[in-house]
């Protein structure tokens, strides 16, 4: 009985502190008002209410003015915002008091939670609590601003954001979606600052006001940036890494951003290339990448050639080619017809140590190699620890083993092979390091093939498309294609990114390669060095680089070719070689409506660099004696 | 009693098998219709890397002429998959449905060739292909029609009617046995005895119809100077691609005053190509 009344009790204490936590909820929604101003503004709205029939007349009604917050010394406290400069010359607008300094200090604010974050590795408890601090600096910074629902939404909806790519990123690696992810999660507080600065500017601007100095400034960085950023992003869109630890995290979100800046490392004018063709995307003309390319041709030609006049025709035989060729990046993709592909796997399995005490121990991971064609090609395998501690990055390199012998160097040309290959770190760890493990893959074979039909310019039109009808079904057949490994050899006739699948016999034709980074897998892969390439297939049926046209004589079988991520991690990858091509005879001879169909093989040798990083801790025992 | 009702039963099918002949023999008309030739590729399906090809192509002359000059080729194989060792080959006449052949007259052609090896980790690859077929023809449009000498008072003789034969200005036909042939005839009456017939001249088969001239033409014996209406001034014409008509007019003189029926004879002869989508997949 007396057990009852106790919970009978209990319940009613919820029940009121529930109806009082509503009451409290509801005075919110409503706004908090300064103690006795509630009285004075509910006998003006009684007063203005005094002929609801006329007030309720017009189903269109006016707004009604607000009642203005009476201003008493004793109790009125200054606004949080009033104490920054005002964005706007000429003091506070109609819109509202916006602040530049708020909005500065958000994004100073965002600034120091990303470096925070880098330097707690962006491990999800730091990171957690890092994002509640920033989100409770925007909630307090957006509130002293004009319309700050909005903006309070646009907190809790990037709090929401952050939330759920932490949650996603621990919880599912290895997505597709998750660089993108990873890139939203690192910027998400950065990004909202810079909008609601934006906002800011838009709202000053728009109440025709001129900005002040400090967020014309702060304008002029932020645009400044975007430009920098976004005009290469938009012309030509970056790929994407693959799996990553928590701690690569900014490096990745940052590259994905600055990657495309990459690919103009090969010239050595950068900035001036960079500002001359941005300048001239301004003017109207839009074609950054083509710019790009004249400046390219005019280095190229100035370097090789000695006479002037050699250096003009040298310039007008390249921009023809790359008229012919309005993209210089060639098309392939990955062939389903190809069952038989080439695998390397590295992942870790439920005995990996993620968490160890002995400052020494092996850390195992399998090295799974299908091998299908059996090529024989090698790997070699080294791994490194990488830590942060106060003093900054610390390096530990490890010591290799491949099935418990200490050799860092395997052969593989069997069918199926899986090698245990162990990591231990040549010093003491202490703390949480990043393990890295790097294979080189050397002399990895791949081929790729191309179908083309010949034709006469004199085809009857209807033909012409009933050769493309038959045989070229779909995107991929009017492409290079290639097997699914890590390497594509991506080759065209032609203009455009090569994927006009017939070849008229007439005209000059054009023929270049590209090779492309196609490596996916829960690793982080890069294509290091081509070692060969051979374009058989067109030179056994009597193809001949046209050594009377300007172009690589190279074109179709050569050695070594130094390659970077900006030439093959582009979705249409950078062509490597080009020139003009002579036909065998019984092509250079078709008329009217005569036609040849036929594939050609092409063959890859490359070196291929994988690098798995697993994040671990080391918590040493200590020995109590 | 028995030997009545055999003897009725035997009556009755020789007198059955009597109708049937005379049915199948000269009552029919092969000469008309819009035909195509028949092409039967008899190849394997399915055929295996690293092999003989073996493709057998039967043609059937359905057409109610005889065609000759006759090329069959195969197209569209990708040469680094399929070999053939011969894409053409020719026949030097095909006899065209007749009484005496009403099936019309059956060549087989064989294309040899090799299979060569699939790619690397591939273990099937589809090959589309076309039996191709160029052959020359003629066809033979031979109508008696309404003539009329007499105009009314506007100097047409539209809706004229005549003892002898109703005339009128314009007759569709259903095509004369092969995949080109006329669909309709205008005839029109001019000052005297000269009348002009404007032919539409069809294709109405799967394939495509190259050059066409006119071999013979005339009316009621007399012959009609004709000419197509196109660019050129020659009674020959070459359609264009994806073009399936044209017109041809004649000019002659009747026979005689009056309305009555004549006939019309004009043979045209053209050439004609006409290809077969097959498809044919390689295993490893």
């Amino acid at each position: 009985m007396q057990e009852e009344s106790y919970s009978q009790k209990k319940e009613d204490i919820m029940v009121d502190l529930g109806r009082l936590l509503k009451k409290a909820f509801i005075v919110n929604k409503q706004g908090f008002r300064e103690f006795g101003s509630e009285a004075k503004s509910e006998k003006k709205e009684s007063k203005d209410k005094s002929h609801p029939t006329i007030e309720n007349f017009f189903s269109f009604q006016r707004d009604k003015p607000k009642p203005a917050m009476p201003r008493e010394s004793g109790n009125y406290s200054r606004p949080w915002s009033s104490s920054f400069p005002s964005i706007s010359k000429g003091g506070p607008s109609p819109r509202g008091p916006a602040t530049t300094g708020i909005y500065i200090f958000l994004i100073i604010i965002s600034a120091f939670g990303l470096l925070a974050r880098s330097f707690v590795a962006y491990s999800p408890g730091k990171s957690f609590a890092i994002s509640i601090i920033l989100a409770l600096f925007f909630f307090f910074g957006v509130r002293n601003t004009p319309e700050p629902k909005v903006k309070e939404g646009l907190v809790a909806l990037t709090l929401g954001l952050d939330f759920a790519a932490q949650f996603v990123l621990g919880t599912s690696a290895g997505s597709a979606f998750e660089n993108k992810m990873i890139t939203l999660y690192v910027f998400a507080w950065v990004i909202l600052a810079v909008i609601l600065f934006l906002m800011g500017v838009l709202d000053t601007t728009g109440a025709g006001e001129r900005l002040g100095k400090p967020a014309t400034v702060m304008l002029i960085l932020v645009l400044g940036t975007a430009l920098f950023f976004l005009l290469p992003v938009i012309i030509q869109s970056p790929s994407f890494f693959q799996d990553v630890t928590h701690a690569e995290y900014f490096h990745i979100a940052k590259s994905e951003l600055v990657k495309v800046a990459g690919t103009l490392d090969e010239t050595k004018n950068f900035w001036y290339d960079y500002f001359t063709c941005t300048f001239s995307v301004f003017d109207g003309s839009l074609k950054y990448e083509s710019c790009m390319e004249n400046k390219r041709i005019g280095r190229y030609c100035e370097a090789n050639f000695q006479t002037t006049a050699d250096k003009q025709n040298c310039v007008l035989q390249q921009q023809e080619l790359v008229k012919q060729g309005a993209r210089p990046g060639i098309a392939g993709v990955v062939s389903d017809a190809i069952k038989q592909v080439t695998k390397v796997e590295m992942k870790e399995d439920q005995y990996f140590p993620k968490k160890a005490t002995d400052s020494k121990t092996i850390y195992p991971i399998p090295l799974k190699v299908e091998n299908p064609r059996e090529q024989t090609f090698t790997a070699k395998v080294s791994c490194e620890f990488k830590g942060f501690t106060a003093k900054g990055e610390e390096k530990v390199p490890g010591i290799i083993s491949i099935g418990g012998e200490e050799v860092n160097e395997v052969q593989i040309n069997s069918k199926a092979q899986e090698y245990l290959i162990g990591c231990q770190p040549s010093a003491d760890l202490k703390g949480r390091y990043t393990l890295d493990y790097t294979v080189m893959l050397s002399g990895m074979q791949t081929f790729s093939f191309i179908k083309r039909a010949f034709v006469s310019k004199e085809i009857d039109p209807k033909l012409r498309g009933q050769i493309e009808m038959d045989n070229f079904k779909t995107k991929a057949d009017r492409t290079s294609q290639g097997p699914a490994e890590f390497a594509l050899l991506n080759f065209k006739f032609g203009s455009g990114d090569g994927s006009s699948p017939l070849v008229t016999v007439e005209d000059p034709v054009t023929f270049s390669f590209a090779v492309e980074d196609v490596g996916t897998g829960s690793f982080k892969g890069e294509v290091q060095k081509i070692n060969s390439y051979n374009f058989h297939g067109l030179w056994e049926r009597g193809f001949n680089v046209d050594s009377e046209k300007i172009g690589d004589k190279d074109c179709l079988q050569g050695g070594e070719v130094l390659v970077n991520a900006a030439l093959t991690k582009k979705r249409e990858p950078s062509e490597l070689r080009r020139c003009f091509l002579s036909l065998p005879a019984d092509f250079s001879q078709l008329q009217k409506n005569a036609y040849k169909i036929e594939t050609f093989v092409a063959d890859l040798n490359y070196d291929y660099k994988i690098t798995k990083s697993i994040p671990v801790e080391v918590t040493p025992l200590v020995v109590v004696s | 009693m028995r030997k009545a009702i055999i003897f009725l039963i035997l009556a009755l099918f020789l007198l059955a098998s009597c109708g049937q002949t005379s049915e199948r023999g000269a009552d029919i008309n092969y000469k008309q219709g819009f035909v195509d030739l028949t092409i039967n590729s008899a190849g394997n399906k399915e055929e295996f890397q690293e092999q003989r090809l073996e493709l057998p192509v039967s043609l059937q002359n359905t057409v109610a002429y005889d065609i000759e000059d006759v090329v069959v080729s195969v197209k569209g194989f990708d040469n680094f998959y399929v070999e053939l060792y011969d894409e053409h080959k020719e026949l030097p006449k095909l006899e065209g449905k007749s009484i005496f052949n009403p099936e019309g007259m059956k060549e087989d052609v064989l294309f040899e060739g090799m299979i060569k090896k699939l790619l690397p980790g591939a273990e099937k690859q589809q090959q589309d292909y076309r039996v191709n077929v160029k052959y020359n023809s003629k066809v033979e449009f031979s109508p008696s029609i309404c003539v009329t000498s007499q105009l009314n008072g506007q100097g047409s003789s539209y809706d004229t009617y005549q003892g002898a034969c109703t005339f009128e200005k314009e007759i569709s036909y259903d095509g004369q046995g092969a995949p080109l042939g006329v669909s309709n005839l205008e005839i029109i009456p001019h000052q005297g005895r000269q009348v002009e017939l404007r032919m539409k001249i069809e294709n109405r088969g799967k394939g495509t119809v190259g050059k066409v001239s006119v071999l013979t033409s005339a009316i009621g014996g007399k012959p009609l100077t004709c000419e197509f209406r196109s660019d050129t001034v020659e009674n020959k014409v070459e359609f264009e691609s994806g073009q399936k008509s044209v017109t041809l007019i004649c000019a002659g003189y009747v026979g005689s005053d009056g309305t009555y029926t004549t006939p019309v004879f004009v043979e045209l002869l053209y050439d004609y190509e006409l290809d077969q989508k097959e498809t044919m997949m390689i295993l490893k």
